[in-house]
């Protein structure tokens, strides 16, 4: 296995992981996932709101649940996975335009 | 009247007009599409934008890319005029100007080597055209990708639910994907497959909301669209598309059923309210002095309110952006940008207008349908609607509009077969299935808006190859031009301003009024260009060719009509906040429209004089 495969699969079964972890296990025994029950990483200054009358801007605390935030993580991490792994052109396209253009990719 | 009789009106002329006016005449005597003339997907091919596609996979990503939220809010507001106002211009609009903007655009750019609309203006209206076209629409793509994750995240923050679905529905589709492409299964299995693990995760969804604040999936959504805009087609683009049309097919089947269900049942909705209405119908912000002025004349404004479902200027980006680069042959230009418009056409007059004309008073509908007052009035009250307070479709918001209408209309048309006490649950069910037809596409525009950002860029930037091809290469790098839109874009979406008479609002929406009328001179100078292109490229003369013409002509003057009464009469009566915002894109809009027609007829003239 190339490097960039080998990476591409290493991040594809972290994703994985973090899915099922935060999405399918908190999510089928707690009933939600990122409720208000749950534990939340709170972000100071994360909401911005311009007060242009006055010429100021306003911060406050935004609350972040922390297995939204895994199941988020797996989400952005699942794109580019496979991609690292798998990600080649599909033989089939290549044949596709080997036999429409004539020229070998 | 019947709603089956509208019903057959409606896709009688849709039939007839892709067989008579897209297929005989565009496809045949004016494009003269060659199904043995080799396209950019196999001549450019690259394997990451460059990428033959089947059909009807194409299909379903023009859909979804160009559908978004657009087919179904506007008519949805536009019930405001009535019924058949809105009815007709889509119908109208779709046909002969929409259909005939986004089939162009496409074959125009699939003859210049898959490059965009934007490009192509250089070839007949000079270099100068096509860099303010490219400039412009490079910054109409920040407002959308500000405005779609403004709308996603919200949506995902306020309905934990739909956040859940569309997290499942990424992973399978690159499943179906790997599946089909990588190991070789055949492709109905793959379908099956993934059409199962869909089902289960709609169910999943169902019983597991996932909770994030709206400015951390702002964070999360920028990321994905920087991410998914970079990637291969073939690897999420073209799959989850494809899954996509499976959802869209659903729901438009369902909206065609439910008719001949119930043929019997009067529209209950008048025909026309008036022909002019208040200004929030063009989208001036409810609460500010230029929403109570009687400015919404139905016609010219009408493009302000109405874009998707008759035409958009978004869509030649998209047919010359993503969608031609994908195109294997010629002949699939009907089908997937002939056919997709009219498609959109039909989610409008078949899934919002009409069931909006069928439910419109309520108490009337009950009556019509046979399915009594109390039995209609528990469904509303478990869908949170107080049945005492809202006696019409007029008197919910538009997207409200559109769930409320579509679910009643599915609810009585199956209450014929599963019995009138399964009414309620039949409404709630189909009045979520609703609201996740709309949400299920806002992702896909998402990636593609930012990917047709990245197209823009790198075509506005092609003259640093000759200044330096080094420089030239960190420019367009895929990724780093994907970055910068979707910046901009969370820049505009993140905050929120307050302002006297304003209130509290997204910083995107102060720019957001103006975004209908440049999106619609857009479209104007889109098929100004295809036009030209027919005439000076193409040699295309005699009655023939005013099938590009006059709906051009028609197009340009009705939105700069539109656009000038927003700026005298709209732009003076909006708070300073929007008048710096919006206005100024709208005078700016303006300027560049006149310049860009003067383009036009210097191009049309020495197009004549070289005949």
């Amino acid at each position: 296995m190339k490097p960039k495969a080998a990476v591409g699969a290493a991040v594809t079964a972290l994703a994985v992981l973090m899915l099922l972890y935060a999405l399918v296990y908190v999510g089928l025994t707690t009933g939600s996932v990122g409720g208000e029950k749950s534990e939340k990483i709170k972000l100071s200054s994360a909401r911005v709101i311009i007060n242009m009358t006055k010429g100021a801007t306003i911060t406050r605390e935004v609350a972040v649940p922390r297995d939204s935030l895994i199941v988020a993580a797996g989400f952005l991490l699942l794109l580019l996975g496979p991609w690292l792994w798998f990600g080649d052109t599909p033989v089939s396209v290549k044949k596709f335009v080997e036999a429409k253009t004539g020229r070998r990719l | 009247m019947y709603p089956i009789l509208l019903l057959v009106i409606i896709l009688g002329i849709y039939l007839a007009a892709y067989y008579l006016h897209g297929r005989a005449l565009l496809e045949r005597r004016v494009v003269k599409a060659d199904p043995n003339r080799p396209t950019p997907a196999v001549e450019k091919f690259d394997g990451i934008d460059y990428v033959p596609a089947n059909k009807y996979v194409l299909y379903g990503h023009h859909f979804a890319s160009i559908a978004g939220a657009g087919p179904i809010v506007g008519p949805a507001i536009a019930l405001a005029w009535g019924w058949l106002l809105p009815l007709i211009w889509v119908l109208f609009g779709n046909i002969f100007i929409g259909a005939v903007h986004d089939y162009l655009a496409m074959i125009a750019s699939v003859r210049h080597g898959g490059v965009s609309i934007m490009s192509i203006s250089s070839n007949v209206m000079g270099r100068r055209a096509r860099y303010i076209f490219l400039a412009y629409v490079w910054i109409a793509l920040i407002l959308v990708l500000a405005a779609f994750l403004s709308v996603a995240s919200a949506t995902f923050a306020s309905v934990p639910k739909s956040a859940t679905l569309a997290v499942i529905f990424m992973p399978v589709s690159l499943l179906f994907g790997l599946m089909v492409y990588k190991l070789g299964i055949d492709v109905r299995i793959g379908t099956l497959i993934s059409l199962a693990l869909l089902a289960f995760g709609i169910k999943f969804a169902y019983d597991v909301p996932l909770s994030m604040p709206y400015e951390a999936w702002v964070i999360v959504l920028a990321l994905y669209s920087f991410i998914a805009a970079a990637l291969p087609v073939w690897y999420l683009l073209q799959p989850r598309d494809y899954l996509n049309a499976y959802i869209l097919w659903i729901f438009v089947g369902l909206a065609l059923v439910a008719p001949l269900l119930i043929p019997l049942v009067k529209l209950s909705g008048p025909a026309i309210v008036s022909f002019t209405a208040k200004a929030t119908v063009i989208g001036v912000p409810a609460g500010t002095p230029a929403a109570a002025l009687d400015i919404a004349y139905f016609w010219p404004m009408v493009p302000l309110t109405i874009a998707c479902g008759a035409l958009s200027g978004f869509h030649s980006v998209v047919a010359s952006g993503t969608t031609s680069k994908q195109l294997s042959s010629e002949l699939d230009a009907l089908l997937v940008g002939y056919g997709s418009m009219l498609t959109e056409g039909a989610v409008s007059s078949l899934a919002v207008i009409l069931p909006a004309a069928i439910v419109w008073d309520f108490s009337a509908f009950a009556q019509n349908a046979g399915i009594g007052a109390e039995t209609l009035d528990s469904a509303l009250k478990a869908a949170n609607i107080d049945p005492t307070r809202v006696k019409n479709i007029l008197s919910l918001a538009a997207t409200e509009r559109f769930y409320t209408a579509y679910g009643l209309v599915q609810a009585a048309a199956w209450s014929k077969i599963f019995g009138t006490e399964r009414f309620a649950d039949l409404f709630l069910g189909f009045r979520l299935f609703a609201a996740w037809s709309l949400t299920s596409f806002v992702l896909t525009t998402l990636d593609t808006a930012n990917r047709l950002a990245r197209f823009a860029w790198v075509e506005f930037f092609d003259w640093t190859r000759n200044v330096s091809p080094s420089l030239h290469g960190v420019i367009t790098n895929r990724f780093v031009a994907s970055l910068f839109a979707v910046a901009l874009g969370a820049v505009l979406a993140y905050p929120s301003i307050f302002a006297e008479g304003v209130g509290t609002v997204r910083a995107f929406s102060v720019i957001w009024p103006a975004f209908a009328g440049t999106n619609q001179l857009l479209a104007a100078l889109a098929l100004l260009t295809s036009t030209l292109w027919v005439y000076s490229v193409l040699r295309v003369r005699g009655a023939v060719s005013l099938l590009a013409l006059i709906p051009a002509a028609f197009l340009w003057i009705t939105v700069t009509l539109a656009l000038a009464i927003w700026l005298i009469r709209v732009a003076p009566n909006l708070p300073f906040l929007y008048q710096l915002g919006a206005g100024s894109l709208v005078a700016v809009s303006l300027a560049l429209d006149v310049l860009l027609i003067y383009l036009f007829v210097r191009g049309l003239l020495a197009a004549r004089a070289s005949a």
